[in-house]
């Protein structure tokens, strides 16, 4: 009850807020622009709009990017369905069924579904998020350092061993991540740590330029290699919002394939693409029009939507609640909020709990921005598409270097942020992923730091860590998540069953 | 492609590791009470990316011998990388240009060769390259304006 009187305050403010709303509608814009845009990702769109939030309040800043993330995921069924080109990763599952309906006609009708699954997966997800949330932090705020280092080993352990077959990369790139969060200062010691004594290293590395360098720099340089699409824009929208009847037929789809994205955004790394597989492989198998799947069903265009925009909740709930990112984009969403001076984390809703509710309530604005958005701006985003890529990629790249140079007037941090790109591109042709390293260098502090304090508190006794019933369930998963994946495939393997397809998004 | 540059983030891995090895070891790893100090985590990471990093390239060369690599051109994976390096290399001259010159007349430079790298043959006529110099010329005076004076982020 407290949470709703706390939820119903927030709307308030926002609704008697010009500017905040503004701020959201225009997130919602660039989001679909950067969405409707294949190769162009949300990930990218949070880090080169960070800059622009430097004058604003927290929660307007935060409010306009996560804008941009429900946008992006919204604006991805715009090439998907005209061009069978998703325009981000989650999209993909939308081609299935959204490209063979343009090719039938239906492509305005195939938009109209996506944007309404769109909006009711968006709004889905933000009730989960409201009630699961507060929860979660308050049942985080039980957990002691022995706890909360085996919860950070679980989240780096669980996005290392996601891409099959590449365990051994995975782990490598999440140890890479730990070692670069191990440079700088010590924070108990003072002791200086691969600073070659030099004072740009005491600082130590900053979150956002290593974001930037290992999720934007290699992402930008993988979009030049991107088709350029043409599309043109149908004559008439006539016919865009499905009939009542026909989109009621589709609500238990849709709240499903909510659901569905809800669940995997809250596991750290599944993200968009394995929630609309999964939606869309169970939206096919309770349709009785099974048999037009793949050949322009409505249904697996709701399924596909619905679970990707689930996902932005359910991704931003363990960001909030424990300080560990759902996918990419909320890692940069991670970077902004301590940028602003936020530590997400169990203790945000007792230090800045207005913020926090603030930003909760935008995540409802944002997702009903959507609809208008979407069907007003529908054309202009179509023509996107036309926009050449060898003018815009230089651009982003020219905002990539000056936004991290303005994170705090440092050469040092454009420096390292090229470093990493250069590093994180050549990983990516070497097939390990960049993820792991990414959530390595946000956990690695939250490890070491947890472990010593539990460590002190136990007196050196290693087996706290097993004696404790949390903590010890934890490191049960942790293991679990790194022996599973191999047996399960190898298991499917063998009975000669479909092994699930890893999004591209992570083979990189 | 894959594995040459899997070698080589290897080899580039396999030296940090050396390098970084000596100042990992030199500080201590345990506090008297059998905490950990400030040297454990460096020398956990040290070991542990030294053994995966060899891990890896041994998993990637057995599968490539075992015929399981991973499809793909080997030509368009060249491309990618003649153009990636090069797009690359351009940023870095960006940012010691920058350092000389004013952020406009660096970024406009950047802008227009690294356009000129990625066009496509299509635009590669007097029209296009016009439109490449517009574009960049204005595009980079834009973010200037909007930087130093809109955001208050002086960009020299």
């Amino acid at each position: 009850m407290e949470n709703l009187g706390l939820l119903g305050d927030a709307i308030f403010f926002e609704l008697s807020n010009p500017l905040i709303l503004a701020l959201t509608l225009f997130g919602v814009v660039v989001g679909f622009t950067f969405g409707a845009t294949p190769g162009l990702t949300a990930t990218m769109g949070v880090a080169l709009f960070v800059p622009l939030t430097f004058p604003l309040p927290a929660d307007y800043a935060i409010s306009m990017m996560i804008a941009l993330y429900c946008g992006s995921m919204a604006g991805g069924a715009i090439p998907a369905i005209l061009l069978n080109i998703p325009g981000t990763p989650s999209a993909v599952v939308t081609t299935i069924d959204g490209y063979p309906m343009a090719r039938n006609g239906l492509a305005v009708r195939a938009y109209g579904w996506a944007l309404i699954s769109s909006v009711m997966g968006g709004l889905v997800a933000w009730v989960a998020l409201v009630t699961i949330a507060p929860a979660l932090a308050r049942l985080a705020l039980r957990l002691g350092p022995a706890e909360y280092a085996a919860v950070a080993l679980l989240g780096m352990t669980i996005i290392a061993t996601i891409i099959p077959g590449k365990l051994s990369k995975g782990l490598l790139a999440a140890a890479i991540g730990v070692g670069l969060s191990v440079v700088g200062l010590d924070q108990i010691t003072g002791q200086g740590r691969w600073t070659f004594d030099t004072l740009a290293l005491m600082r130590g590395i900053d979150i956002m330029p290593a974001l930037i360098g290992l999720l934007v720099i290699p992402e930008l340089l993988k979009s030049i290699f991107e088709k350029q699409g043409h599309a043109s824009a149908p004559k008439s929208l006539k016919g865009m919002l499905p009939p009542i009847r026909e989109w009621l037929g589709q609500l238990v789809n849709t709240l499903r394939s909510a659901a569905i994205g809800v669940a995997t955004g809250i596991v750290p790394a599944l993200g968009g693409s394995v929630g609309s597989l999964i939606a869309y492989d169970q939206a096919r198998r309770f349709d009785r029009n099974r048999k037009q799947y793949g050949k322009g069903a409505p249904g697996g265009v709701v399924a596909s939507e619905a679970a990707n925009n689930g996902v932005t909740g359910g991704a931003l709930i363990p960001l909030l609640t424990l300080g560990i990112p759902g996918d990419t984009v909320t890692a940069m969403l991670l970077g902004g909020l301590m940028i602003h001076g936020l530590q997400p984390g169990p203790r945000l809703f007792e230090t800045s709990g207005d913020i926090v509710w603030n930003i909760m309530a935008s995540v409802m604005f944002a997702n009903l921005f959507i609809i208008v958005v979407g069907l007003i701006g529908f054309r202009f985003f179509v023509r996107v598409l036309d926009v050449p890529r060898h003018l815009l990629t230089p651009a982003l790249f020219v905002l990539a270097v000056v936004g991290t140079y303005s994170l705090a007037n440092q050469w040092f941090d454009v420096v390292i942020m090229l470093g990493l790109g250069t590093f994180g591109f050549a990983a990516m042709m070497a097939g390990i992923p960049v993820y792991p390293m990414v959530i390595g260098v946000i956990l690695g502090p939250l490890l070491e730091s947890e472990l010593r304090r539990a460590l002190v508190i136990s007196g050196g006794d290693w087996t706290t860590f097993l004696t404790r019933p949390v903590s010890a369930t934890i490191l049960a998963l942790t293991l679990a998540a790194l022996v599973l994946p191999p047996v399960i495939r190898a298991i499917a393997r063998r009975r000669g069953g479909l092994v699930p397809q890893v999004p591209k998004e992570y083979q990189e | 492609m894959q594995r040459a540059a899997s070698a080589f983030v290897t080899l580039f891995l396999m030296g940090l590791c050396i390098l970084l090895a000596g100042p990992a070891f030199e500080m201590r790893a345990f506090g008297r009470s059998g905490s950990i100090d400030a040297g454990a985590l460096p020398q956990a990471v040290v070991v542990v990316v030294a053994v995966l990093a060899i891990l890896a390239f041994s998993s990637d060369a057995f599968d490539h011998f075992r015929g399981r690599a991973e499809g793909g051109s080997s030509t368009r994976g060249m491309t990618v990388l003649l153009i990636g390096g090069a797009v690359l290399l351009l940023l870095a001259g960006f940012l010691a240009l920058w350092s000389r010159l004013a952020f406009p007349i660096a970024a406009a430079a950047f802008m227009t060769s690294t356009s000129l790298l990625i066009a496509p043959p299509e635009t590669r006529n007097l029209r296009g390259y016009t439109t490449i110099v517009v574009v960049s010329v204005a595009f980079s005076l834009g973010v200037w304006l909007a930087f130093t004076y809109l955001l208050g982020v002086p960009l020299r």
